[in-house]
């Protein structure tokens, strides 16, 4: 393999591993301070892209306006599913809430394939975004750049919010006891709406970073990266924000490297990549990043 | 005594039953994937049943009634689908579907039934292969692929091929297999044969690959959810080479998502060019409900071939074609 194919490569995984990582910070967030693995992030995920696609399609919205107003909107959506379908069974046991956002999940798909109908939709991509720069041999698409480099400001901006800021404080208190926290005099339910707002607006921002990578949008098109980085968030050790990110950059780096290097594996691409995945979590069953487990009696 | 009770019961519910069938409508039940991976396609057929429906609504002088059922692009659901068209909506055929996996999972259940049924678009053999009750109103993908690969090495004018295919479809794999059969028959090579699997939106690895294998044509046997990204993304990976496709991606949205990557993109399809001679009347845009069979506007080409190579045995073959002119290689593709 030339020194060019490799690069082109490289960068081809890392566009993809951040999109994974975008993706699972938003699970894990969810996931540490609720402890719930909420699978209608895929399809909330999905109604990002789409309130985008609407801004700009139908509202003829400037392309930053629309992307502001889609992440506005996607965040209400992610604090109604919360008030309808896990406030209620709060006090339920967690498989229950479980269950219910797989409930969540199916129906929102559902709905979409009726409401917007099954055909695919492009999505405008911005020249800036959108045009090939050669470098050599290497080409090289600016997303490949932005994308890495949103994921960071967003997982600072999110570090910054969990570790320096009086909602953070709660949703940290909230995530160890949430009985002694209600009784302390924390908004218990306010704060799990603004994570499960902020859950949704990540969602939003890398559903609107997916489309603009493959700008074509569906109502199925959550399901598979929303699995992928759930995945990306349990190796990399689910509740860890940095983890999140580790583990979408090695999901994406497994993925293409594999056929980079065994293209006649091409087909088994997703069982190699798994097989991988289970090994590391055999060694490290809390994931990379994650906490020692501690037993919760 | 109650012997006669129940034969002139009977003799009365055979009347009945008799004066009714006169009137009876003929049930045709129709399966398709209305939702899930395959919908797109799936709903565009629905609306050409309900098109040919609305414009002939009754045969023999029998009104025609058409009960859709959608088989979510799933191989269980379709069985299912077919189960519920025979067992309780007691239709007398079936009409369906799009995606050969699924006509495959629900033949299984017409057959046993005894009921027949008509495959719309399903161009793998295996649909109908052993089958005394499935037919089929399309080509079959031997000949699809063995077209497609006459077309690349006469008219494209290449010996090189790649092929990237869904490994999670019957329909991809077989049509693959057809098309490199044909190449390599004909005397060509297939420089890589690479696989992805149904709802994939990354295929920058293997596109990567195959760009550095440097091939005349890369034939991609996809449903066109895929296969718009795919061509988009090779371009944006600095592929020059042809890009063939298949019937699946015929569908006007390509052009909608690739925009001018699809430029110069070639595919087989069914013959459906208004113009065509011995072209139906029923499949002339439909003057009645104003709109058009075909669903995509393609301006004549200058080679007819183009979109429908040899796909018809009535389109003699134009002697030694000169090569199509590659497409011109974009600003950024220069080597």
């Amino acid at each position: 393999m030339s020194v060019e194919m490799f690069i082109q490569h490289f960068l081809n995984a890392l566009t993809l591993g951040s999109l994974y990582g975008l993706i699972a910070i938003g699970y894990t967030m969810v996931y540490g301070i609720l402890r719930l693995i909420n699978f209608a992030h895929g399809d909330i995920f999905m109604l990002g892209a789409y309130f985008v696609f609407w801004g700009g399609a139908l509202f003829r919205l400037p392309w930053f306006l629309s992307v502001v107003v889609a992440i506005l909107f996607t965040a209400l959506c992610g604090i109604t599913v919360d008030r309808v379908a896990y406030r209620p069974l709060r006090e339920a046991p967690r498989i229950s809430a479980l269950i219910s956002s797989i409930g969540v999940s199916f129906f929102i798909q559902n709905l979409s394939i009726v409401t917007f109908t099954a055909i695919p939709r492009a999505v405008h991509v911005p020249q800036w975004l959108g045009q090939v720069h050669l470098i050599g041999k290497v080409r090289l698409l600016p997303l490949a750049i932005v994308v890495p480099i949103v994921s960071l400001l967003l997982t600072s901006g999110l570090l910054w919010v969990v570790y320096r800021t009086k909602p953070g404080l709660a949703m940290r208190a909230i995530s160890k006891d949430i009985e002694t926290t209600r009784l302390m005099g924390v908004p218990v339910n306010r704060i799990i709406a603004i994570t499960f707002g902020l859950g949704s607006a990540l969602a939003a921002a890398s559903g609107i970073m997916w489309a603009l990578r493959y700008p074509q949008i569906h109502p199925f098109m959550g399901v598979i990266p929303g699995f992928k980085a759930f995945i990306a968030a349990v190796l990399g050790g689910i509740g860890s924000i940095q983890g999140a990110v580790l583990g979408g950059l090695l999901l994406g780096f497994i993925e293409i490297m594999i056929i980079a290097f065994f293209p006649g594996l091409s087909g088994y691409r997703d069982a190699f990549a798994f097989v991988l995945l289970i090994v590391i979590l055999l060694i490290r069953p809390s994931g990379l990043m994650g906490e020692k487990l501690e037993e919760k009696v | 005594m109650k012997k006669l009770a129940v034969l002139m019961s009977l003799m009365v519910i055979l009347g009945l039953a008799g004066s009714a069938l006169a009137e009876e409508p003929i049930r045709i039940g129709v399966y398709l994937p209305l939702t899930g991976q395959n919908a797109f396609g799936g709903q565009l057929e629905r609306d050409g049943i309900l098109m040919a429906h609305e414009e002939r609504p009754e045969v023999l002088g029998r009104k025609v009634e058409v009960i859709v059922v959608d088989n979510k692009s799933d191989k269980v659901e379709a069985a299912n689908a077919v189960v519920r068209l025979i067992e309780k909506e007691k239709v007398h055929a079936i009409l369906g579907t799009y995606g050969s996996s699924l006509a495959m999972a629900g033949g299984e259940v017409s057959e046993k039934a005894g009921i027949p049924v008509l495959g719309t678009s399903c161009t793998n053999p295996l649909v109908t292969q052993g089958k005394k009750y499935y037919f089929r109103a399309c080509y079959i993908d031997p000949l699809q692929g063995s077209a497609a690969a006459k077309f690349a090495m006469d008219l494209l004018g290449t010996k090189k091929a790649a092929i990237l295919k869904d490994v999670a479809q019957d329909y991809s794999v077989g049509l693959a297999a057809y098309f490199k059969r044909a190449f390599e028959a004909a005397g060509g090579e297939v420089v890589a044969d690479l696989n992805y699997q149904s709802g994939d939106q990354d295929f920058t690895a293997q596109l990567t690959t195959v760009i550095a294998k440097e091939p005349g044509v890369l034939f991609i046997p996809s449903y066109f959810a895929e296969g718009a990204i795919i061509i988009k993304q090779a371009r944006e990976l600095g592929g020059t080479f042809h890009i063939m496709g298949a019937d699946a991606m015929d569908n006007p949205d390509m052009i909608t998502i690739g925009g001018k990557d699809i430029e110069g993109f070639v595919y087989t399809t069914f013959p459906y060019a208004p113009d065509m001679p011995n072209m139906s009347e029923m499949a002339r845009p439909s003057r009645k409900t104003g709109r058009s069979s075909s669903p995509i506007r393609i301006p004549t080409p200058t080679r007819p071939s183009a979109t429908t190579p040899t796909c018809s045995s009535s389109t003699p073959s134009n002697g030694p074609a000169a090569p199509i002119p590659r497409p011109s290689p974009r600003p950024w593709a220069r080597r």
